[in-house]
């Protein structure tokens, strides 16, 4: 009998956001796996499969009535049965009822022994319906921790609703949960591998995917696509809010002028690494290559773009072009207009009280102190505090620590030498009412 | 008397091992120990002779999976029970009845002790059934899944639990009749054979118990784990609890655990799945994750009779009498089920 632990995949949404339809693709799909699904309500259509199990939602208080320790009886019950048939399954698919609170579904993962010794929480996917979310969003505290918990947002039904309107959802779901992969769907047509085994709860396979996950989503706030032909152009600058700005000019790729979000993806690395120092009238090339605008005198500041080769061209800027009032100019002075522009900032909309707060710490932090701020923060808040993550840079060790937790509910494991990454602690915390100030303040006094 | 004494060296002696096609799930002794029912996660039921192991019967019970079997007092009759929420009813000629029950799995099954009635747990349902499995009686739906099932008072009661308590039923109408409620997740019931004290093990690793006399209640804490195996020692003096790599066992002689220290045996190498006592003698049984079986007789020794090794976890263990025979079957995830003679 294997010792690996079976992974689960947790499948929250709305009545109507397509669940049934995702787990009956990822049912269809030819992956090679062998998939059992527990199933908590009779979703839009039929699911059809040889072990599915239907589960009766039984969510347990522990005596002391916290809901932080709130578990699935029934899931208990459930998945201790099906790990005597192992040997017939790969992984787990658990769908939960429309209303269901993620929450006692993943403290089962972290509560119950005998779910620990068997199975692993590889994820939680929130299917969003694109047209309904956000009524969803404003009437229902369900709906925005289902957001809120997600490891994956799969913003399904895009058709129906508007571009501009799938821009400003995804900015607000992302001023939720800046943690969580976005993607978009129409009939929950997500690539499988964007579900299943995605680690969510395993930070070293997460990382493996996304390295910068605990950074914003995106380090720039702004995209725009230029038709330029071959000659002398100016990037011009007015005075702004700050005295420097990274940004990228490159030759968009075969597809990327007509989806800003592939050229972002493709580009975003670039905003990890180190940035050439710009001053005004010095060129910049338009090539793959971050720059820093300085922008620390007053008045106009121009720099230079030549083109060589015409064409359609990428400039992503750190902050929104209208902050500096910046735009490209022609030879002749004219203003170029972006043909296309997207904007990539997280929305920080006031109604979702639910937002993520990432925490970055350099110097090592005392362990002693670290746990007990930990463990104080979460007594005190760990109700509205649903998902933590993060490394830990801790004084007494030179390994990484990895943490994540739900509630209440920490864990931290070693996830081996620094090697060559930068030591420093970094922390998401997702959660409702969240006081950034207080918390930055907090984890700085843990600093030995 | 070849019953486990202090003073008797018993030696546990393998005295057969079967292996079965799927994880073993569920495991009984006939009332006259003469033969033990073996049941699997793949549907088949294996009748074996107690004392040699022989093949006696197999069945294709459930193909979704056996979870309860039950034997007629005094009879060769077994009810069997599982994931496609068919009670089945198997005699000397193979199956003689099959009753489904719409809801879902049955997770456990108990004979009144005069054999005349069935009753099955589904879900939060109770069903009764008579001894040909026709379906007599429901319960209205209970809190939540009964996790619990017992027979007391000479069969006129029925004894549940679930989330939020214990619950005595009428077992002719099924109607709770008393309840002992607590605020908690009671996973796992012993009853003790003199029917004075009603045991839960609960989810928020602790024990808790009821005096049926008064209702006096009383909580044990401090475990590791969540207590999931409960037994009472057939002279109904201790309560042996899983819930962490050491068995604890309480006294409940004379004015009960209650400012006592109970006896903390030398802990297995892994956590304890399953404790039983012997229905006779004061032998105890303990099997832990590591699949490392321990034979005690507390409190007379507190150091082990017998230490074996199984190689996989244990996945159930059944005792049954034959005259003054104590006879024991362990099952492992492995899938070997071994009997042996004390």
């Amino acid at each position: 009998m294997s010792t690996a632990k079976i992974p689960v995949t947790v499948l929250t949404g709305f009545l109507g956001a397509g669940k049934t339809t995702l787990l009956n693709r990822i049912l269809a799909e030819n992956h090679g796996q062998r998939i059992a699904v527990i199933e908590n309500e009779f979703g839009e259509i039929g699911v059809d499969q040889d072990l599915v199990i239907d589960a009766d939602e039984e969510v347990f208080e522990m005596n002391n009535g916290c809901i932080c320790c709130t578990v699935r009886g029934d899931l208990i019950r459930i998945l201790g049965n099906l790990v005597r048939r192992r040997d017939r399954f790969d992984r787990v698919v658990l769908e939960t009822t429309g209303l269901a609170n993620p929450g006692p579904v993943a403290q089962t993962f972290f509560v119950d022994d005998d779910v620990r010794e068997a199975y692993a929480l590889d994820g939680i996917v929130t299917l969003v319906d694109a047209a309904h979310v956000h009524q969803h969003l404003d009437d229902s505290e369900e709906a925005r921790e289902q957001i809120a918990f997600a490891d994956v947002l799969v913003l399904n039904k895009t058709d129906l609703a508007s571009p501009e309107r799938l821009d400003g959802l995804e900015r607000r779901l992302r001023g939720m949960n800046a943690m969580a992969r976005l993607q978009r769907a129409r009939l929950a047509d997500v690539p499988i591998a964007e579900v299943l085994g995605i680690g969510g709860f395993d930070l070293r396979r997460a990382l493996e995917h996304k390295p910068t996950f605990l950074a914003p989503e995106y380090p720039f706030e702004w995209a725009g696509v230029y038709a330029l032909e071959a000659g002398r152009y100016e990037l011009r600058v007015e005075d702004g809010p700050d005295p420097a700005m990274t940004m990228v000019l490159d030759a968009a790729r075969p597809g990327e002028a007509d989806d800003l979000r592939r050229a972002a993806e493709r580009l975003f690395r670039l905003f990890s690494g180190t940035a050439g120092d710009v001053r005004p009238g010095e060129r910049l090339a338009p090539e793959p290559r971050l720059y820093e605008l300085a922008l620390g005198s007053t008045g106009t500041k121009r720099f230079v773009i030549e083109i060589a080769t015409p064409g359609e061209y990428l400039l992503l800027t750190q902050h929104r072009p209208e902050e500096f009032a910046l735009e490209v100019r022609d030879s002749r002075g004219a203003t170029v207009a972006p043909r296309a522009t997207r904007e990539f900032a997280p929305e920080h909309s006031h109604e979702d009280a639910v937002g993520s707060i990432s925490l970055e710490v350099e110097p090592a932090l005392d362990p002693t102190r670290f746990r007990s701020w930990l463990g104080a923060l979460l007594r005190e808040q760990g109700t509205r505090i649903y998902r933590t993550k993060g490394f830990l840079n801790l004084a007494d060790t030179d390994q990484r620590t990895v943490l994540q937790g739900v509630h209440m509910l920490v864990d931290t494991e070693s996830l081996g030498p620094w090697g060559e990454r930068p030591r420093r602690t970094q922390l998401v915390l997702i959660g409702k009412e969240l006081d950034r100030e207080a918390l930055e303040a907090g984890l700085r006094r843990c600093v030995a | 008397m070849r019953g486990v004494t202090a003073t008797a060296d018993a030696a546990l002696d393998e005295a057969w091992s079967i292996a079965t096609d799927e994880y073993p799930t569920a495991l009984a002794f006939a009332s006259d120990g003469r033969c033990c029912a073996i049941g699997d996660a793949g549907g088949t039921v294996v009748v074996v002779d107690a004392a040699e192991g022989r093949v006696l019967a197999r069945h294709s019970a459930d193909a979704a999976g056996v979870l309860a079997l039950a034997w007629q007092p005094g009879t060769r009759r077994l009810a069997v029970g599982g994931q496609s929420g068919v009670v089945a009813l198997y005699g000397a000629d193979g199956c003689e009845a099959e009753t489904p029950l719409d809801g879902g799995w049955l997770e456990r099954l108990a004979w009144q002790p005069d054999g005349r009635r069935l009753v099955a747990v589904q879900g939060r349902t109770l069903h009764q059934l008579d001894a040909d499995g026709r379906r007599l009686a429901s319960s209205a739906p209970q809190a939540s899944t009964l996790t619990g099932l017992a027979f007391r008072a000479g069969g006129r009661q029925i004894v549940t639990c679930c989330y939020g308590g214990v619950a005595v039923h009428d077992a002719g109408s099924l109607a709770v009749t008393r309840r002992f409620r607590w605020n908690g997740s009671l996973i796992a019931l012993a009853l003790s054979p003199n029917d004075r004290v009603v045991a839960a093990g609960l989810q928020d690793a602790t024990v808790h118990f009821w005096r049926f006399a008064d209702g006096r209640d009383a909580q044990m804490s401090g475990y590791a784990m969540k207590p999931k195996s409960l037994a009472f020692s057939a002279d109904s003096q201790w309560l042996a609890t899983s819930g962490g790599p050491a068995v604890i066992v309480w006294p409940f002689d004379g004015r009960g655990p209650e400012g006592r220290e109970p006896l903390l045996l030398p802990e297995h190498p892994a956590p304890v799945e399953w404790v039983a006592y012997a229905p006779r003698s004061a032998g105890l049984v303990s099997g832990c994750r590591a699949g490392e079986l321990r034979l005690w007789v507390p409190p007379v020794r507190r150091e082990p009779l017998a230490v074996k090794p199984l190689g996989h976890a244990v996945a159930g263990l059944a005792w049954g009498a034959d005259g003054d025979d104590e006879r024991l079957a362990v099952a492992d995830a492995g899938g070997t089920v071994r009997g042996w003679t004390l």
